[in-house]
């Protein structure tokens, strides 16, 4: 396993393409964030530090002069937690480098370089460049998309009417459809799915992602005992 | 003392984020690599990806429902991811835009 500006200009190509819809979402959050009464450099340096459009729409509902510290913990938490069943599908490989490149490798790990480098890596592909090029690219656009909606609020006020929210379910369902590895993935995903759905009824919001990844792992490691005793 | 000026909060959000980005890393590094812990790991990426899609599709207008019917059979059809997406989202857009 590397790390190697090849591999990051690999992964800055395979999400080039993704770039017109971050863009997008960008702006749709630097609008929203006008709205909630941030100024337009605190929106844009939101989106640079954090790089994270699920947390960031999420504060923007309790945002105020002063912002409260636990909510801001509890909800940036929950709404991030995905991230920790992410990085740790990646461990069997980012295990083979070092840890200072391992923990820059994962700083602009998000939904849809990890699936694509999950998906590369599992084909053979061994350089962690993949996810973090494919970030950057993500992570530039998603600033710009910022300034573009900070500046010129209301131009893209529902993403959702052109079907673009439903781009990041139609990406995951690519990538799922590859991933399937028939029986071996039945009962773990299935488990997921349901836990997830248990979570989202009954659970407050953001929840359900880290559960049902918990418990379709959960799931994997009690109907996999055998195969280790073999 | 628990509330936060707006520049502090976004410091706080972007330490926090982090911290879940390398969480999955380190925690992993406490355990030995078994074949029984690849299988975990196998299908922790396969469960986190439908608990992302799964509610949020089953909620909500059949919009979602109909993205990931359309964009998975598109893809087992044609193995061909890039025609799967633009179809899965198109037909999403369609579908709103005929309702």
């Amino acid at each position: 396993m590397v790390l190697s500006w090849t591999g990051c200009l690999l992964g800055a190509q395979s999400m080039l393409r993704y770039a017109v819809f971050v863009l997008i979402f960008g702006a749709a959050f630097g609008v929203s964030a006008g709205e909630a009464g941030l100024s337009a450099w605190l929106a844009i340096a939101m989106s640079a530090l954090v790089f994270a459009g699920t947390a960031q729409m999420a504060v923007l509902e309790f945002w105020a002069p002063v912002v409260p510290l636990l909510p801001l913990v509890m909800v940036t938490f929950a709404t991030n937690a995905r991230h920790l069943p992410m990085g740790a599908s990646l461990y069997p490989w980012f295990r083979e480098m070092p840890w200072p490149k391992r923990l820059l490798a994962v700083l602009t790990l998000s939904d849809l370089n990890w699936a694509f480098s999950q998906n590369a890596f599992r084909h053979g592909e061994r350089d962690a460049g993949l996810v973090l090029g494919g970030g950057l690219v993500l992570w530039v656009t998603w600033i710009i998309g910022t300034m573009i909606g900070s500046s010129f609020g209301g131009i893209v006020k529902n993403p959702a009417a052109l079907g673009l929210d439903m781009l990041m379910m139609s990406f995951v369902t690519v990538i799922l459809t590859g991933l399937w590895e028939g029986r071996a993935s039945l009962i773990p995903w299935v488990v997921a799915g349901a836990t997830s759905l248990m979570a989202y009824t009954w659970l407050p919001e953001n929840w359900h992602v880290i559960l049902g990844a918990i418990a379709g792992g959960f799931a994997a490691w009690l109907t996999s005992a055998e195969t280790e005793d073999r | 003392m628990f509330e936060l000026t707006a520049p502090t909060a976004v410091f706080i959000m972007c330490v926090v984020t982090y911290l879940t980005r390398v969480g999955g890393l380190v925690f992993m590094s406490w355990f030995a690599i078994t074949p029984r812990i690849t299988n975990v790991l196998d299908a922790l990426a396969g469960s986190t990806m439908v608990a992302l899609i799964l509610p949020s599709a089953l909620s909500g207008d059949r919009a979602g429902v109909i993205t990931i019917a359309v964009a998975a059979t598109v893809m087992m059809v044609t193995k061909n991811a890039m025609a799967a997406m633009i179809c899965g989202v198109a037909a999403a857009a369609l579908f709103r835009a005929v309702l």
